[in-house]
């Protein structure tokens, strides 16, 4: 996470991989950067300013693919933002499919590949 | 393949509602796409009942399709509104369709391009492939509703002349790959009313090389003050850093003449046609090569054709020596020299006190000089003095393209011996 701005690093309070259970019918945003209670059932409303997020995504990006996959599964609130960018750097329909469709419907060779290729379907595990 | 089609037909694998809304989102997330096509039919048919809106890549922006016949049918799941960049290959077999069916499917696929703002068009079709009218007449058509916003055009056919002129008036082309001489219109005597400032030239067929000879002849008119130049016209081809011939040429004065006005040059590509039969056809000298390093200082990767297998050529290492003394960011030399008495040559060469001066060299940077085809047979004890006369003239010198006696040489400046 170097050179990340510290702002970012505080939100949630983790970035090592623990995923953040945000409830789906959001209550009043709190003023604190950091969620401390357990669990977390507010994201920031900074979080929902898209062009930040996609700052952050896009910085992260540069760090490398995994550092995305970090923060996709660190935050549901940014998971979108950062699951966007990182399929935007894809390029292969055949990983679409094997990601997101049942087994039965891969190609011919993917079924060389091994299963880790995909995470549940969420982001690739091998960037 | 056999097991993806009876999981299909057989209906035990079939995704679920929640499923294809997850495969719609990721897909719609995706900017580029390249497409090969090996997915069986069942599967893009399966894809395309299940994309309602009939686009898959509702975001794309850049699509690399390697065309194959049976992907025809799904072709509008892989075009979005977005798209910018749009490459196609194609090369046969036909996939049990006839050619005239598949090219004019190709062709539709091109007619659905035409609303979109593309910046990069590439249409290459194997040589293999059989002329088509319908094929040339929709890009033809396609590009003559694209406007400012494309940057890079590479098209394997031939266009119609009015397409040409149209393209020679797009502000903004710095790439172009095109197939086409000059249009046969009575009123184009030089390229001083518009040409678009070049990057990138790539000249695809022997009638594509006509285009040097009237840069040449606009140049002169420009310079003997006949012809009034728009002011962007008047450094004509003076950008351009990039100028690759696919076809084989005679490489000889008079050809390379044009080009050598082209001096922001950083990679040129020619080839030669030196055969058995029909001989060697370059011809350049050590004079000419003087002539083009000196003009063309900027060159980083310069390839002037295989080396022919018989002796014929008038250029000796001396030739080297002007590339490497002129062209201080050469990284890869492909030239035509006389290989007869090699070692005595390069150590004649060694004492050539332009040698001693060569400019301080950048960190990291490297050269490679191109032996392919040279016809030279060198005992053991010569390779080590002639690798060494090599690293006199390219002090970068880190190795060889070639065959086998090129191996023995590489072993030498890798490890001495």
């Amino acid at each position: 996470m170097d050179g990340v701005p510290s702002y970012i690093v505080t939100i949630g309070g983790s970035m090592n991989g623990d995923v953040f259970p945000v409830a789906p019918s959001a209550q009043a945003p709190t003023s604190n950067l950091s969620c401390t209670n357990s669990p977390c059932t507010m994201p920031h409303p900074i979080i929902e300013i898209s062009e930040l997020t996609q700052l952050v995504a896009d910085h992260l990006l540069t760090d490398g693919k995994q550092s995305l996959v970090s923060l996709a599964s660190t935050c549901r609130a940014l998971e979108e933002q950062a699951l966007s960018t990182l399929w935007s750097e894809q390029s292969l329909l055949d990983i679409l499919i094997i990601c997101t469709l049942p087994p039965g419907m891969s190609t011919p060779w993917s079924a060389q590949w091994p299963p880790q290729v995909c995470n549940g379907g969420r982001y690739l595990a091998h960037f | 393949m056999v097991v993806v089609t009876w999981l299909i037909s057989d209906g035990s694998v079939q995704p679920t509602r929640a499923e294809w809304d997850r495969f719609q989102r990721y897909a719609s997330w995706m900017r580029r796409l390249d497409l090969d096509s090996r997915l069986p039919e069942e599967v893009l048919r399966l894809i395309s009942t299940n994309s309602p809106n009939g686009i898959l890549f509702p975001g794309l922006q850049v699509l690399f399709w390697v065309f194959q016949p049976h992907a025809l049918p799904f072709y509008r799941l892989f075009l979005s509104p977005h798209l910018t960049d749009f490459s196609l290959y194609y090369s046969p077999p036909y996939g049990g369709r006839s050619p005239d069916e598949v090219l004019s499917g190709i062709a539709s696929v091109i007619v659905e391009l035409n609303a979109l703002p593309l910046q990069s068009f590439s249409l290459d079709c194997s040589p293999r492939v059989r002329t088509s009218r319908s094929l040339e007449s929709a890009v033809s058509s396609a590009i003559l509703r694209w406007g400012p916003s494309l940057t890079t055009l590479s098209v394997s056919l031939q266009l119609s002349d009015a397409t040409i002129l149209h393209i020679m008036r797009l502000p903004n082309l710095t790439t172009w790959y095109l197939m086409n001489g000059p249009p046969r219109v009575s009123d184009l005597k030089s390229l001083c009313d518009d040409f678009p400032r070049l990057k990138l030239l790539g000249l695809q067929s022997e009638v594509s090389l006509q285009w040097l000879p009237l840069f040449e002849a606009t140049a002169r008119r420009i310079s003997s003050r006949h012809d009034t130049c728009t002011p962007s016209n008047r450094e004509l081809g003076q950008e351009l850093t990039t100028l690759t011939a696919r076809p084989a040429v005679s490489i000889d004065a008079t050809f390379i003449s044009p080009i050598m006005r082209f001096h922001r040059l950083t990679r040129l590509a020619l080839r030669s046609s030196c055969s058995h039969t029909t001989g060697c056809t370059f011809s350049l000298t050590d004079d000419d090569a003087e002539a083009i390093a000196t003009a063309l200082p900027h060159l980083r990767d310069a390839a002037f054709g295989h080396l022919c297998s018989a002796n014929s050529c008038q250029t000796t290492v001396s030739s080297l020596v002007s590339f490497s003394t002129h062209c201080e960011n050469l990284a890869r030399l492909q030239i035509h020299f006389n290989t007869t008495n090699l070692r005595g040559a390069l150590d004649s060469i060694s004492a050539n006190p332009r040698l001693d001066n060569f400019p301080s060299f950048p960190e990291g940077g490297y050269f490679i000089l191109s032996l392919r085809d040279a016809p030279i047979s060198i005992n053991k004890e010569d390779a080590g003095p002639v690798v060494r006369g090599f690293s006199r003239i390219f002090p970068r010198l880190k190795g060889f393209e070639g065959g086998a006696v090129v191996k023995e040489l590489d072993n030498w400046l890798i490890n001495g011996e």
